[in-house]
């Protein structure tokens, strides 16, 4: 039920601040951060399952290849997981590192659909200054977004 | 087994999105009309949040411009009224220039008044490094005001010609003889005429003793009283009012000594 609660939230939120900020900005992606919020409280099988899931309604809920962000937020909760093994998450800077591996994992995964499918009619520095915009507006909102899901899931280390 | 997983989504990812790259544009209608409420309604706040920190930002800069438009107008409403102030200050010179002499000296600033009550004397905001010395005539655009007693590098005192101890050669404006008028504080001329010497109220007093210190012809007062002469008097008195009024004076006329 929290879930699909913050599900709602998040959905609600992606199109408050995609209509607040301006057009020349990307809005932060608050999907990924669902899934990096979601994943540690998840058993991994299921938190993977669940990415790929989110991943593909935001394929359709934003009317692109199906599998872009599938695959990407898929690449962002198993970095997530794997990067739990070697760093440690219970600390800040823990935490922000495995969020900015899971972030490159995401990107990672787009860009191998985008290669699969062919559809490199620009290279990837190209998005450059979207991706940043983006990154920036994610890393500064994630803290708050990350501990309202905490608020509304409870702590990750009883979760699951 | 989280391996495998991965490695199935992976999979199923990469097929589902070569599978669907031509169909994928006509599915997402269907899911875009399920979530566009939610969508359409944060979209909506959104724009609105935004529209509103516009308004907040336009009217800011509007606010900004109107004070500095408000501040531009009082500048320039300062600037006429220095120029005005300019202007009349030239014609007063001007009028001196014309009407009295034409040796002007400098025009000075009134910067005080003697407040006792008993010397009517004023300090200029000029002294000696501006020319002034002792004995320059001051006069304004209504008539004779004085005469410089002392001078420091950048004051100078003058004693009015209400100050008890002036005494200033006169003459009627339109008849013939001359007096002197002796001041007597706050506000009037006592003056002495010889008895032949025809003056009565109303008459205009002008300088014009000979070889005195005011150029001829300066307005000095006018006469409010006359104490006719008593039988075998050969001096008589008459009160006038000065033609300046030195308390509403801020600038005066310093004139070349004779």
């Amino acid at each position: 039920m929290a879930v699909a609660g913050l599900f709602l939230l998040t959905l609600f939120l992606a199109s408050l601040l995609a209509g607040l900020l301006p057009d020349t900005l990307s809005p932060p992606d608050l999907w990924f951060l669902y899934v990096a919020a979601l994943t540690p409280r998840l058993k991994p099988p299921l938190a993977l399952a669940l990415a790929f899931g989110v991943g593909l309604f935001a394929d359709l809920a934003g009317g692109g290849y199906l599998g872009l962000m599938a695959v990407g937020l898929l690449m962002a909760a198993y970095a997530i997981l794997g990067l739990s093994t070697w760093l440690h998450p219970e600390e800040p800077l823990g935490r922000a590192a495995i969020l900015a591996g899971a972030y490159f994992a995401k990107w990672f995964g787009i860009f191998l659909v985008v290669y699969v499918l062919g559809l490199f009619l620009v290279g990837p520095l190209d998005f450059t200054g979207a991706i940043l915009s983006e990154a920036l507006l994610t890393a500064l909102l994630a803290p708050l977004y990350l501990r309202l899901a905490e608020a509304i899931l409870g702590d990750a280390d009883h979760a699951g | 087994m989280v391996r495998a997983v991965w490695l199935l989504l992976l999979g199923l990812g990469v097929v589902l999105a070569v599978m669907t790259a031509r169909t994928a544009p006509m599915v997402a209608p269907e899911v875009l009309g399920r979530t566009a409420p939610i969508y359409a309604l944060g979209q909506r706040i959104g724009q609105n949040l935004r529209a509103a920190l516009s308004a907040l930002s336009d009217r800011r800069d509007w606010r900004s411009e109107a004070l500095r438009l408000r501040a531009e107008k009082r500048a320039l409403e300062q600037r006429v009224i220095q120029l005005e102030l300019e202007n009349a200050r030239l014609r007063r010179v001007l009028k001196v220039r014309e009407t009295q002499a034409p040796a002007v000296v400098a025009v000075a600033p009134v910067i005080a008044e003697d407040p006792s009550g008993l010397f009517r004397r004023l300090v200029l905001g000029l002294g000696a490094e501006a020319g002034l010395e002792p004995g320059m005539p001051v006069t304004s655009a209504e008539g004779l005001v004085g005469v410089i007693l002392e001078v420091t590098p950048k004051t100078a005192v003058v004693r009015t010609l209400v100050d008890p101890e002036s005494a200033v050669g006169v003459r009627p404006e339109k008849a013939p003889g001359r007096g002197i008028a002796y001041g007597r504080p706050p506000d009037r001329l006592r003056v002495r005429f010889p008895r032949e010497v025809r003056v009565q109220e109303g008459d205009l007093l002008v300088t014009g003793a000979i070889g005195g210190l005011f150029p001829e012809g300066i307005p000095v007062g006018r006469v409010v009283q006359v104490e006719p002469p008593g039988p075998g008097e050969l001096l008589y008195w008459a009160w006038a009012r000065p033609e300046v009024r030195f308390s509403l004076l801020e600038e005066v006329v310093v004139l070349r000594r004779l």
